[in-house]
């Protein structure tokens, strides 16, 4: 089974040897055009570089939750999308291309589309770090066009937290500016609305200034009772009450049982003590007690007056005060988010913030990471190979030869009764002195050329600096 | 008896004294070795050089040839009028190697005993056997056909190997074919083999497809061998001019016709032979 299969495959290659020069040249003509070709194809360099996006810097920690920027801060898709936008990539082409970008238009739209597809941008080895890789026909193209992505990313950053922040900055100051005012407002209606009706406030100023006079008279008061010796109750002890009758006045109505309560008692320990008075009769502890009287006269009258809740001045009161709370409690809030943009202005927009570090600048590429010219030239000459054998296949079918006796008898039914083998000795071009030898010389010589040139292809291709510059020289003599 | 003039011994040669050889009419005594007669018309002789051919692979395959062609002359005539031993060696197209086989099958020859060869160079386009053999501007052939002055023995040449004699193409003509054509090479051939039993009458002639004389001389031929190129030889070729010597030359069948193989590579030759 194998023997006859092997027969014929012996057979098929020594009628591809009878044209080996067919095969050679065939498989050398293809071999250069492809070399050629191959050694045209532009070399791509590849320039990198590292960026390391701080989410935690010690000014960001001691802002703490007060930042207004967002938590997506320095993930690698908000950096893909912001240095890659058609904004960020004009001013590259701008600054690298000033030409191209005068031209504007489609021309600009093209080189910017360009440069987008040739940067990548991936997360790197480590949390925050971030990869720019820029493909270029040229080294020096590839660092340039990455060095200005990466100072256009950071400028433009920059100045958009700037930016947002001030406007953050600008517009809180116009609210908290409103709202001071409308607060104002608020306040002197309500202000309006206690004078009219005597209303007292819960915690007005005069009331507060009418207390610390009672507070006085009555200190005097009772100086000059223990002065004159009177056994009058304590006047800490009617002291204590008052102030406590006055904590309780300031949050519920006269009706309310804790203030009957201890105006009350504290009516019981005045009558107590007036009795004792009565009987020191001196005209300094007269006076003093007149005082005493005045002020608490004078208190009474900042006191709430208690409103009936079913009346509309009751509810318009109501409104008054819950509006004013409302105001106050806005304006309280946009002081505290102006404070915040301040914080953040402070953090995301200083100097020495640190939020971006250029962890890895790039530089020119010193090879280049494409075309893979070994492959390229190994698959060439497969194919070359490939298809010098099969012209020399083409080539010895079409002219019909045959290399074996089997063949001829199969053919033509004749005995081969005698097969001759070559021999250098019986060549018989007439003439000639040493036939042989000059055929072997100019086989040789052709190998040589052509062993030449395949090996200059390939170092060239392959590299090798001289051999590479003066093949491209020769190459470019032609275009 | 006639005598002819024949050559004698030049310095060089060292072959062997010639003698005077008398020859009658229809019937020459070829000589087996020439001497120098005095005031004689020298003789020219043909020289054979083959290379590496006493121990060689080449001399073992031509004898695989030769004996093929021993079987079918003692196999006797197939048809009236061919003599087996009158051979034909031709091809389809030039440069295939007719002349290197015929000379090498002559040469296998000179290991016999009891048997003569005589070449004849009838490739009249390309006489290269007789420029090997030093021969070309003799008296050949064709002078032989035209001219019936001339003798056979005036056309046979003694060769520095023993027992072959050639027979040069001679001066070339526009009109060879029809020389070879006519009878008198039909005498010329019936002469050479009534002499000798055992002599052997080798035609080196032209591709078949390039020169009608073949044709013509096959029809004379006992035997045919067909030289084949490997390598070389179209296929449609060798068709080609199988058909023109059948339709023209007789039936070639495989009792008339072989095929020689030449130019083949050591590996398919059918002797092992070592070279140690």
């Amino acid at each position: 089974m194998i023997g006859p299969v092997l027969s014929l495959l012996k057979d098929e290659v020594s009628r591809i040897w009878c044209y080996r020069w067919t095969f050679v040249l065939t498989a050398l003509v293809i071999f250069c055009a492809a070399a050629i070709y191959i050694a045209q194809i532009p070399s791509v360099y590849q320039s990198w570089a590292q960026i390391y996006v701080n989410k935690e810097t010690p000014a960001a920690a001691a802002a703490g939750d007060k930042s207004l920027v967002g938590e997506n801060y320095g993930s690698t898709y908000v950096v893909q999308k912001t240095m890659l936008n058609d904004q960020n990539l004009a001013k590259v082409v701008a600054t690298l291309y000033p030409r191209t970008a005068k031209q504007g238009g489609t021309a600009l739209q093209a080189a910017i589309n360009n440069i987008r597809e040739r940067t990548d941008i991936s997360p790197d080895e480590g949390d925050g770090f971030i990869s720019i890789q820029y493909r270029a026909n040229d080294a020096i193209e590839a660092r340039d066009v990455t060095q200005a992505l990466l100072d256009q990313f950071i400028a433009s950053n920059e100045g958009r937290n700037r930016e947002g922040l001030d406007q953050a900055a600008r517009f809180l100051d116009e609210q908290v500016t409103l709202y001071k005012q409308k607060l104002r407002d608020a306040d002197q209606a309500l202000t309006a609305f206690r004078q009219k009706h005597g209303v007292v406030a819960e915690a007005s100023p005069q009331a507060g200034a009418a207390s610390a006079d009672v507070a006085r008279a009555r200190a005097n008061y009772e100086a000059m009772l223990r002065t004159n010796g009177s056994s009058a109750p304590d006047a800490s002890e009617i002291d204590s009450l008052k102030s406590k009758l006055a904590s309780l006045r300031l949050q519920y109505t006269d009706d309310y049982p804790d203030v009957v309560a201890v105006k009350h008692q504290l009516d019981q320990l005045i009558a107590a003590r007036n009795n004792a008075a009565a009987q020191n009769s001196s005209g300094a502890v007269q006076a003093a007690r007149a005082r005493l009287q005045a002020a608490e006269g004078h208190l009474r009258n900042y006191q709430p007056k208690a409103l009936d809740t079913a009346s509309p001045l009751a509810t318009e009161y109501a409104e008054l005060k819950q509006n004013e709370t409302t105001l106050r409690t806005s304006y309280q809030e946009l002081l505290s988010r102006r404070n915040e943009a301040k914080i953040s202005q402070a953090v995301y927009t200083g100097a020495d913030a640190g939020k971006y570090q250029v962890t890895n600048r790039p530089a020119i590429p010193a090879s280049p990471i494409g075309p893979n010219r070994s492959l390229y030239l190994t698959l060439a000459a497969l194919v070359a190979a490939g298809a010098g054998l099969g012209a020399a296949y083409i080539r010895a079918a079409i002219r019909g030869i045959l290399v074996a006796p089997r063949e001829v008898e199969e053919a033509f039914g004749l005995p081969v009764v005698g097969t001759i083998s070559w021999e250098e000795a019986w060549h018989t071009t007439p003439g000639t002195t040493k036939p042989s030898r000059n055929r072997s010389l100019r086989g040789l010589g052709a190998m040589v050329v052509i062993g030449l040139v395949v090996l200059a292809a390939g170092a060239s291709l392959l590299g090798i600096e001289p051999v590479h510059n003066a093949m491209t020289q020769f190459l470019h003599s032609f275009s | 008896m006639n005598q002819i003039n024949i050559t004698s011994l030049s310095a060089h040669l060292g072959i062997g004294e010639a003698e005077d050889i008398p020859v009658t009419g229809e019937e020459m005594q070829l000589p087996q070795t020439v001497e120098p007669s005095a005031g004689g018309e020298l003789k020219r002789i043909g020289s054979v050089r083959t290379p590496h051919f006493d121990e060689s692979r080449t001399r073992e395959e031509f004898r695989v040839v030769k004996r093929h062609v021993f079987s079918r002359i003692q196999a006797g005539a197939t048809e009236k009028g061919r003599d087996p031993r009158t051979i034909l060696i031709t091809s389809a197209s030039p440069q295939e190697g007719k002349t290197t086989v015929t000379l090498g099958l002559a040469m296998s020859f000179m290991f016999e005993q009891d048997c003569s060869v005589v070449l004849i160079d009838s490739d009249m386009r390309s006489p290269e056997l007789s420029r090997r053999m030093g021969l070309a501007g003799e008296l050949g052939l064709l002078d032989y056909l035209e001219n019936d002055a001339l003798e056979i023995g005036d056309i046979v040449y003694p060769t520095s190997v023993r027992g072959v004699f050639a027979v040069p193409a001679g001066l070339p003509r526009v009109t060879a074919p029809e020389l070879i054509a006519g009878k008198r090479m039909s005498l010329l051939l019936e002469t050479l083999h009534g002499q000798a039993a055992n002599r052997i009458v080798i035609i080196d002639t032209g591709s078949v497809l390039s020169c009608s004389e073949t044709i013509s001389l096959a029809s004379h031929a006992g035997q045919l061998l067909f030289v084949t190129a490997r390598g070389q030889t179209k296929r449609a070729d060798i068709d080609e001019g199988l058909g023109i010597l059948h339709r023209q030359a007789g039936p070639m069948d495989e009792s008339r016709v072989a095929i020689v193989f030449n130019k083949t590579a050591h590996s398919q030759s059918p002797v092992r032979y070592s070279n140690s």
